[in-house]
């Protein structure tokens, strides 16, 4: 058969595009992203009797040691960033009377937190307030206003999509980290993290389908260097919400630990039947531990817990910050404040109004959002469930257990939209949509109600009172 | 939340750091606060202090478990 000059011409074409996808496969097909490190040097674990392990900060004279401040920020994409961000503005407002045997200056109640965790978009939150403190005007520039997901997707059509399509390694999600790392965190990594406040960002383990948190304790586990990590990388997990991003992969880096030494281990395997979260935290570890799992890979946080109230509840555990601190008797502890922000919004569901089985999206919804939501409430009263049991404590046996002596009813402050009373802000603050861009006004809309949640909160205006008439 | 009060071995007044899973965890002779019920391993800072595996559930604040430390 005798091909035509036009046929001739389009087999030659397709000859050279199928050439060139090849050679980019050949090429692109093992191109790594970036990994977190081995852990080459071990850095001595703090002192068991150091302080900061209890929420205590005796390096800085203006820091009331006698109260013990937790806050976590749910997800909910810019929305949650949005919001936590006007609550920390918010609380940066609210004056903290001097430290006793401090400088004599004033503080604000935002400098007393000594925990934040963070979920998803509430986790960049979290990070830039640790990273960047009292500036708030900067990562309200880069992240709360800036359009994220505009910025991804264009991502996708340069040279970083091309290689995320032909790598079977470097992902959507690796540019994701990469612009967060660049242009959000300045490339800073967990070590540039001042020790207070505790950071924790919070992602889910998808082969446990269990909480992965960026502590220095679960990287150890990895055999890898947390210190070297950048932030902005975990903020990417943290929110690598399945489909719209992938998940993203940490190495698990050999020798395996000796866990029969390991006494938070052996203890957790003999508490294994009668208590689930020992259970599945030594399951964790040994899945850790066996270095035939060379990989981890996360996804965003709220999958398991799209609150990090978790965060929390696990401080409350033997050893825990806050079981550690109310044990403590020098100086007693005076005020224990958990915050909960909230960004999380709820749709009405109409699938009941039709004889129609439920959408995908509905189903969706039920299923994997607001169940979710029900789980996190839970967890909110089970937080308040222990504020009331530890002063009770206080109650019965205050009066001859001096580290019990001087605490106040725990202070739980929620800041969450559906506290809005005004029905048509609430409609509006509940439309807001999860996405990584906001317009002007749905940000306007936030400045509006987020600082009022905060003030008509009852458990913070009972705060107030016990700090004095400055803070009002 | 379960609540424990440790002493050392016929030392009563003895005022030094409870260990519990080996971590300082409070004092002795004072209420403690437990996360929880469970197993834990509870020392004391005290030379010679012994290592108790004890199983705490049930408790109250007015009515924890007294924990005696023996001293080798």
């Amino acid at each position: 058969m005798k091909l035509t000059a036009r046929k001739k011409r389009i087999l030659i074409g397709l000859g050279i595009i199928l050439v060139v996808v090849a050679g980019l496969w050949l090429v692109l097909r093992d191109r790594p992203p970036r990994y977190n490190l081995p852990l080459t040097v071990q850095e001595p674990p703090l002192s068991d009797k150091d302080p900061t392990l209890m929420g205590m900060w005796p390096d800085k004279v203006d820091q009331d040691d006698t109260t013990l401040m937790m806050v976590a920020f749910s997800g909910g994409g810019s929305r949650a960033a949005a919001v936590g961000w006007k609550t920390l503005e918010t609380l940066q407002k609210t004056s903290y009377p001097a430290a006793a045997g401090g400088s004599g200056k004033e503080s604000n109640l935002a400098r007393e937190i000594d925990m934040v965790a963070g979920i998803s978009g509430g986790s960049f939150a979290a990070a830039a307030w640790c990273l960047f403190g009292g500036d708030l005007a900067l990562f309200q520039k880069r992240f709360v206003e800036r359009n994220i997901q505009g910025e991804l997707a264009r991502n996708l059509f340069s040279g970083k999509g091309v290689v995320a399509l032909f790598s079977r390694r470097y992902e959507r999600i690796n540019f994701a980290a990469e612009l967060y790392d660049e242009e959000v965190y300045d490339r800073k990594t967990f070590a540039d993290l001042p020790a207070r406040p505790i950071l924790r960002i919070h992602s889910t383990d998808l082969a446990l389908g269990r909480r992965f948190t960026f502590t220095p304790d679960t990287f150890t586990r990895l055999g890898s260097d947390l210190d070297s990590y950048p932030i902005g990388y975990a903020c990417a997990a943290s929110s690598a919400f399945p489909i719209l991003l992938t998940p993203l992969t940490l190495r698990n880096y050999g020798p395996p630990l000796d866990l029969s030494k390991d006494i938070e281990y052996v203890m957790g395997k003999q508490n294994a039947r009668n208590d689930l979260n020992a259970d599945l935290k030594t399951k964790a570890w040994e899945y850790y531990n066996d270095k035939t799992n060379e990989y981890v890979h996360l996804a965003d946080g709220g999958l398991v817990d799209n609150q990090g109230l978790q965060s929390i509840l696990d401080e409350f555990d033997t050893n825990g910050i806050i079981n550690r601190r109310l044990n403590h008797a020098s100086p007693p502890l005076k005020r224990l404040i958990i915050v909960n922000v909230n960004a999380g919004v709820t749709s009405e569901n109409e699938s009941g109004r039709s004889p129609s089985a439920p959408s995908v999206a509905s189903v969706v919804q039920s299923t994997m959002i607001s169940s979710m939501d029900v789980l996190s409430a839970r967890r909110w009263m089970d937080i308040q469930a222990k504020c009331i049991e530890v002063y009770q404590a206080h109650i019965d046996r205050g009066a001859t257990t001096p580290s019990l002596s001087q605490l106040e009813e725990p202070y739980r402050i929620e800041v969450s939209f559906r506290n809005i009373r005004d029905d048509e802000l609430r409609r509006q603050a509940m439309a807001l949509p999860t996405s990584f861009r906001l317009s002007a006004e749905q940000l306007a809309l936030i400045d509006k109600v987020v600082p009022e949640l905060v003030k008509e909160d009852p458990e913070f205006q009972r705060l107030q009172t016990s700090l004095g008439p400055k803070s009002q | 939340m379960e609540y424990i009060i440790v002493e050392i071995k016929d030392k009563p007044n003895v005022d030094t750091d409870v260990l519990i899973n080996r971590k300082p965890n409070g004092r002795t002779g004072v209420l403690l606060i437990l996360g929880g019920p469970g197993r834990i391993l509870v020392s004391a800072h005290w030379p010679g202090a012994q290592e108790r595996n004890v199983d705490v559930k049930n408790t109250t604040p007015s009515h924890p478990i007294n924990v005696t430390i023996e001293c080798a």
